[in-house]
């Protein structure tokens, strides 16, 4: 069978790709959003032939930037770790998507194509691994510099990052024994369903304590706001404060993509995965036709949405601009017009599915929800950081040692008298 | 594509360990140890051990190394106190003496798997459930043993901290 032998190599591209798709997405957003909640307009000057669109164009020029400038190596640094520092920082964020379950499990004439790059049976204790070893970038970085600020953050935060390991991995040990398994794609599968017949049967709703302990862990884990020490600019600039041009460049992306990873970790655990809330796969594959039609119409729909927008924009960009700013919008409406005119043919021509053409249609829109869960979780992330002030490091200390791991306790304990209650153990 | 990666990974194995009794740098030869665990949980990983292949990197690789590492950037080892590598006579005998004794376990123990037939694993064979399995039903006494030293080497880091301060 071809697709057999094909299938991993795809599948371990798109998990590298995926990350790095999102990545400026992510980097865009970021800005938007912490402009938004400060009532700014945010990024809108960057453009390409007068094409901004509200900013995007702002992380092209940002690359450019970073490409560009003087890539410098201190004198006194020892060259080897300081360069493995960042690559090591990209490297390990990337490796978590290979786990990741994208969909259900194709059946291909008999054989099984699971939509992830490694299909591993310990999946939860290989997410744990991974991030244990994010550790290393951040303190060669930090001691290869040979800068008393960089050490110091950089033991600052493998410090904070070997505390928080232990809550990560202690909350996840009442939802392993709801469930059972280790296996990332049966934890999803098992939260298909629904509980009482209104909520669709995620683990966040089956383990809250957990749930929260463990976003608490990732945000700290991923150094973002609100346990942003490591780079606390007011007090130690952080482990990377020698670094510049793409060697800056890749902890950056490395703490983005992670974020992105830790992201795609809580909604595969917690919030369901690939499952699509009140629809299994089995009924998805059947209704494919009719999901087929509904994406395709409500993409002609979005499409007519924003061709009304962006006209009331054209218009207010003629008696605004002279110059060539004038046309974004009209350019925008043509590519918007061709993705609904595609839309529309896809709905009138769209041909009887074969049982591949199902399985793919259903992949699809399974793909879609865990794409859309993710974003959901990234946006958390961005809305945190710019609502919470930055922690000390002693009460940092204090909630991961003194709160989070005996909760995590509580949880196990809690979770194991539920278990023995309702019998679902046995 | 099995025996391949046995050899790449096993190279990797023999080659870093090596670098890590040789190198001065005590950073470089940590460095190079975590680079054999990694390979060593390869290994495991082309033997269908897939918990002990996860096992090591999360204990071994991820959290033991990490404090070693840690540690070493504490101290801060500058040129002058690091001596240069020097075998005097009785370490290089007893040295020696060990690794002809290791040696001679594994040609052992290769001898005693002549006769074991390399047929095809279980299905299960190295997960979660078949280790669990054996762990608490035939291996529990001493399982139980382990964690109470365990249990004691942790209570005997609480008292020592407890002193400093």
């Amino acid at each position: 069978m071809p697709a057999e032998l094909f299938m991993p190599f795809v599948m371990v591209l798109v998990a590298a790709l995926l990350p790095l798709q999102l990545l400026p997405a992510m980097i865009w957003a970021e800005r938007k959003v912490s402009a938004f909640i400060q009532d700014r307009t945010g990024p809108n000057r960057a453009d390409i032939l007068g094409i901004r669109l509200g900013g995007v164009i702002h992380s092209i020029a940002d690359v450019v930037k970073l490409i560009a400038k003087e890539d410098m190596t201190p004198s006194k640094v020892n060259s080897f770790y300081y360069s493995l520092g960042p690559f090591l920082a990209l490297f390990i964020s990337l490796i978590p998507f290979s786990i990741i379950p994208l969909a259900d499990t194709l059946k291909i004439g008999g054989a099984a194509i699971p939509l992830r790059a490694v299909t591993l049976d310990v999946g939860i204790l290989f997410i744990l691994a991974i991030t244990s070893f994010h550790v290393y970038a951040v303190v060669f970085a930090g001691w290869a510099s040979n800068n008393s600020f960089s050490l110091l953050g950089g033991l600052r935060s493998a410090a904070q990052m070997v505390s928080y390991e232990l809550g990560l991995g202690l909350s996840l040990v009442g939802m392993i024994m709801v469930a059972q398994t280790l296996d990332l794609n049966e934890i999803v599968r098992q939260q298909g369903g629904t509980i009482f017949g209104i909520l669709p049967a995620w683990n966040v709703f089956l383990q809250p304590l957990g749930f929260l302990i463990f976003v608490v862990s990732i945000f700290a884990e991923t150094n973002r706001n609100p346990f942003d020490l490591p780079e606390g600019e007011s007090e130690i600039i952080g482990f990377h404060v020698e670094y510049s041009s793409m060697r800056f460049a890749f902890f950056f992306m490395g703490e983005y993509i992670a974020i992105i990873g830790g992201s795609a970790v809580v909604a595969t655990l917690f919030l369901g995965g690939w499952q699509v809330p009140f629809f299994d796969t089995e009924m998805l594959r059947e209704n494919a036709m009719l999901a087929a039609r509904i994406a395709f119409g409500s993409t002609a729909a979005l499409c007519v949405l924003l061709s009304i927008i962006l006209m009331a924009y054209d218009k207010k960009l003629q008696a605004l601009y002279t110059d060539k700013r004038r046309f974004e919008a009209r350019v925008l409406l043509g590519i918007v017009v061709t993705l609904g005119a595609g839309a529309v043919g896809g709905l009138l021509f769209l041909p009887t599915l074969s049982s591949l053409g199902e399985q793919i249609v259903t992949a699809i829109v399974q793909n879609t929800f865990l794409v859309g869960k993710i974003l959901l979780f990234c946006f958390f992330f961005i809305w945190v950081r710019w609502t919470l002030p930055r922690f000390r490091y002693d009460q940092l200390m204090n909630l991961g040692w003194k709160t989070l791991i005996p909760l995590a306790l509580l949880n196990i304990f809690l979770t194991g008298v539920a278990l023995v209650l309702f019998d679902r153990g046995a | 594509m099995g025996p391949l990666l046995f050899w790449i990974l096993s190279a990797v194995a023999v080659g870093s360990a090596l670098a890590t009794i040789v190198q001065r740098s005590p950073l470089s030869s940590a460095l190079t140890l975590t680079l054999c665990l990694v390979a060593v949980a390869g290994l495991f990983a082309t033997l269908s051990a897939d918990f002990l292949f996860v096992i090591q990197l999360l204990v071994y690789a991820g959290a033991v190394m990490v404090l070693v590492i840690y540690v070493i950037m504490l101290l801060n080892l500058g040129d002058r106190e690091l001596k240069p590598l020097g075998l005097s006579r009785p370490r290089t005998f007893v040295s020696g003496l060990v690794g002809i004794l290791l040696l001679a376990l594994l040609a052992r123990a290769q001898a005693g798997a002549a006769g074991i037939s390399m047929g095809d694993v279980p299905d299960g064979f190295g997960g979660v459930r078949s280790i669990a399995g054996t762990l608490f039903t035939s291996y529990l006494y001493p399982f139980e043993i382990v964690s109470v030293l365990l249990m004691a080497a942790l209570v005997g880091v609480v008292v020592l901290a407890m002193k400093r301060f």
